[in-house]
């Protein structure tokens, strides 16, 4: 069964879609969680950043918290308007895998680091945070079977294993597959504004695990961040989500699963709480195991590490490295600009991107008004910049550009060969824009010398427009610019071409 | 219970260079290649952080 962007009409009449995301994200730091081996595995030769306490060899010295790994998720708990508790208890959280060397996680359990929070999407919907706490990554396992024996057994390369993970968990508020994609890009936007992760979902450095679950219209309410029933309903079991590899899959797999509970409910089959996988291959999800309770982890506290306490000042420190968020940017250039909200909101989706539209326009502002440099600022970075993919281009040269192409020394489509040549064959935009202008001020004086030729050399279409073709104007006036490669101004080429033909 | 310490005084975020491979791959029974190579059967096929 593919997924529909449309909801099914039963699902509409009778039915209520109820989501909530887990979501992993693996911090910027240098080190692992409790040790100091390197937190960055990628593309490295397996199980070569690795020691005793990532591996829990029984012999492994105690584990040591990172600090950065610890403030990156108070970061994150103040970029997302979370309370932060003012001590850190770290748990045990038991279960046997093979890509688990210790035979549990440490992570946290109750009084999370972070809580209470929020973030808005971009259409301005609300979703609340439940909690968001660290612990560490596990090893990365393949399965295989062996051919001789039959027997399964798992690879493991534990360079993964004890790197920092941020937890971030929402309330059952999420109502629409798009809400909870918006709330993940939203996510991964104040991760990298912060500096607090790449949020590479290919690379597994954000991973993203809807609970969904659907139920009748009117028999349930979202009461204390809760799905509670009404009356005798009995609510359906939610179903876990993993192996998503993209944003864009998070709203796939809750419109396929939407669709395929209320298929199950519709034709009588019980559902269970289970974990299912996205097949990303084949649009669908596919039952992995029933799902445990917290209670099937036992819980116990880490007698290893010590309790942390976060003083008022630790979180005010952390605290200046806040910055201007992507949501608010929006906000800010619709109201104090008048960029439209779509503008708005490319430009803001990277910070890179938005540190350089509003770098150019700052520039502008010097010569034009605030609102014509944005409004000039955006149109170039949406028209051209973004499209030619590179923000290495000198924002004064740019200016410069802008500026000859609003005072009619060059086309928009001179603009852009310019920079294009900039950034291909190296030249110098300041250069090549000052030698237009010289060639302009020649051909300005020389215009009407330019017009009598152009007029002299094209008597077909001078006999048409003076038999009354006025259509043949326009080839002309393209015969001038030619002529003058394309530095005239075509407004003047025109007048002057008209009052030549009028001798 | 555990005893209490602060933030300021974890651990610096500076990595160091733990065991080698070959000290990974010698300390325990099963490998395959450059992988630690563990016998078990197959439950959920996917991390479980």
């Amino acid at each position: 069964m593919m997924p529909k962007n449309k909801p099914s009409k039963i699902y509409t009449e009778k039915y209520d879609l109820i989501v909530g995301l887990e979501i992993h994200i693996q911090t910027n730091t240098q080190s692992k969680m409790f040790c100091t081996c390197p937190a960055k595995y990628f593309q490295k030769e397996p199980n070569t950043q690795v020691c005793p306490v990532c591996l829990g060899l029984p012999d492994a010295p105690l584990p040591l918290v990172n600090k950065r790994a610890i403030e990156l998720c108070i970061l994150m708990g103040l970029g997302t308007n979370c309370n932060i508790e003012n001590e850190i208890h770290f748990y045990r959280k038991h279960y046997s895998y093979p890509d688990l060397a210790k035979g549990y996680q440490i992570s946290q359990y109750n009084n999370p680091l972070c809580s209470n929070g929020y973030v808005e999407t971009v259409d301005g919907v609300r979703i609340d945070i439940e909690r968001i706490h660290p612990e560490e990554d596990v090893a990365k396992s393949t399965h295989h079977t062996e051919k001789s024996s039959g027997k399964s057994y798992f690879l493991i390369d534990y360079n993964k294993s004890s790197v920092p993970l941020i937890e971030i968990v929402t309330k059952p508020c999420i109502r629409t597959p798009k809400d909870a994609k918006d709330f993940a890009t939203e996510v991964r936007k104040i991760a990298r504004y912060l500096n607090i992760s790449e949020g590479d979902m290919e690379k597994g450095q954000m991973r993203c695990e809807p609970n969904i679950s659907v139920q009748e219209k009117g028999k349930w309410e979202y009461k204390d961040g809760k799905i509670v029933p009404k009356g005798n309903y009995k609510l359906n079991p939610k179903i876990e989500v993993k192996n998503i590899g993209s944003i864009t899959a998070v709203e796939k797999s809750i419109i396929y699963e939407r669709e395929r509970l209320i298929k199950c409910i519709e034709e009588g089959e019980e559902i269970i709480q289970q974990t299912r996988g996205w097949d990303a291959d084949r649009n669908i999800t596919v039952f992995q195991r029933s799902k445990e309770d917290a209670e099937d982890y036992n819980y116990t506290p880490d007698p290893d590490i010590p309790i942390i306490e976060v003083s008022s000042t630790d979180i005010e420190r952390i605290s200046e490295e806040l910055i201007e968020l992507s949501n608010e940017k929006i906000k800010r250039y619709i109201k104090d600009w008048d960029i439209s909200k779509y503008a708005a909101e490319v430009i803001s989706s990277t910070k890179e991107n938005a540190y350089y539209f509003e770098k150019l326009q700052k520039q502008l502002s010097k010569e034009l008004s605030e609102k014509e440099a944005a409004l000039e600022a955006s149109n170039w970075l949406m028209g051209t910049i973004f499209a030619i993919g590179n923000l290495n281009i000198d924002i004064a040269d740019l200016t410069l550009l802008i500026l000859a192409f609003k005072n009619g020394i060059i086309t928009k489509n001179k603009g852009e060969e310019i920079l294009k040549d900039s950034l291909e064959n190296g030249k110098d935009i300041k250069k090549e824009l000052e030698k237009i202008k010289e060639e302009k001020e020649n051909v300005t004086d020389n215009l009407v010398e330019i017009v009598k030729d152009t007029i002299k050399n094209n008597s077909k279409a001078v006999n048409d427009y003076m038999g009354g073709k006025e259509s043949t104007l326009g080839f002309l006036v393209g015969q001038v610019m030619q002529n003058t490669k394309g530095t005239a101004n075509p407004n003047d080429v025109r007048e002057t071409l008209i009052n030549e033909l009028k001798k | 219970m555990n005893k209490k310490t602060t933030l300021d005084k974890l651990r610096k975020d500076v990595p160091k260079k733990g065991l080698t491979q070959k000290e990974v791959l010698d300390s325990t029974e099963y490998t395959e290649g450059e992988f630690v190579k563990i016998y078990s059967e197959l439950e959920s096929g996917f991390e479980d952080s």
